[in-house]
């Protein structure tokens, strides 16, 4: 068979794809939502580091959010572990990290 | 200032229909020219929804695209999956991936291995590099004519055929590597 013909035989998939999501009749004002780029790994980065450094020396349980560019983080502190929590459209990502 | 104060009203029922129409005739084939780009179902169905989402705003001060949006929808498509394609290799999606391994989470693969099991076109797709596989499917997937994806890439149809014989000619080679291995 050629490269042609194999491309060809390549049915055509049914979408769920549905107007509901897409935002009709507010043609006017839409913003489409950017999903953070370069903010958001050096955020996460950053959060990554500070909470590392300053979890280290505070052995109290204690968690704060952070929203950086659009997107909220969690970081949570207990003794010398420390969490990091994020939401990245519908999914949540959880880092954990540290010595016990 | 209210929204009704800054657009008119029947200029924005006529966006609204024609978009509405736009979409109905024209979503499966902005899907399916984004699964064979990804290779995953849900990532096309995103990338299917940010190109209606550009598609409006675009509609919105040039309502005469709506005329003939095959070859503009297919650009805003191509852009999106190129664009999904590389921020995929970024560092950005590093992080994610050392992130969720920390976390002990699985990793998601980017492409639907069943998908590529079950449709060999599929797998030869992803095989290629991403402005061939967007030429592939244009031309050997959607019928394009060379003169519409001439306009789509900003080049002559003579070129088209250029990239495409080379582009064809990868692919025949990967097809007889995968054969003989």
């Amino acid at each position: 068979m050629t490269v042609e013909t194999i491309l060809a035989s390549i049915p055509e998939f049914e979408t769920s794809v549905g107007p509901r999501a897409v935002p009709l009749g507010m043609t006017s004002t839409r913003v489409p939502p950017r999903r953070p780029r370069a903010a958001w790994a050096a955020g996460l980065l950053a959060l990554m580091a500070g909470g590392l450094l300053w979890g280290a020396s505070r052995p109290a349980e204690e968690s704060w959010q952070v929203a950086v560019d659009g997107t909220t983080y969690t970081v949570s502190v207990q003794g010398e572990m420390v969490g990091l929590e994020f939401r990245d459209g519908a999914r949540t990502f959880v880092v954990q990290g540290g010595s016990q | 200032m209210t929204e009704s104060c800054l657009v008119p009203r029947p200029r924005e029922d006529t966006i609204d229909q024609a978009f509405n129409e736009l979409f109905r005739q024209q979503r499966g084939r902005v899907f399916n020219y984004c699964l064979r780009m990804v290779a995953r179902r849900d990532t096309a169905e995103d990338l299917t929804q940010e190109v209606f989402i550009k598609a409006l705003t675009a509609l919105s001060h040039n309502p005469a695209l709506a005329d003939s949006p095959v070859v503009w929808l297919l650009t805003v498509a191509r852009n999106q999956c190129l664009d999904h394609l590389r921020r995929q290799k970024s560092w950005r999606q590093a992080v994610v991936r050392i992130g969720r391994m920390l976390a002990g989470q699985p990793s998601e693969s980017p492409v639907d291995q069943d998908l590529l099991d079950r449709y060999e076109g599929l797998w030869l797709l992803q095989q290629l590099n991403p402005r061939q596989r967007s030429l592939l499917v244009l031309k050997d997937c959607m019928a394009l004519s060379y003169e519409q994806i001439a306009e789509m890439l900003g080049t002559t149809p003579g070129s088209v055929g250029v990239m495409l014989h080379r582009a064809r000619a990868r692919a025949t080679r990967l097809l007889q590597r995968r054969e003989g291995a």
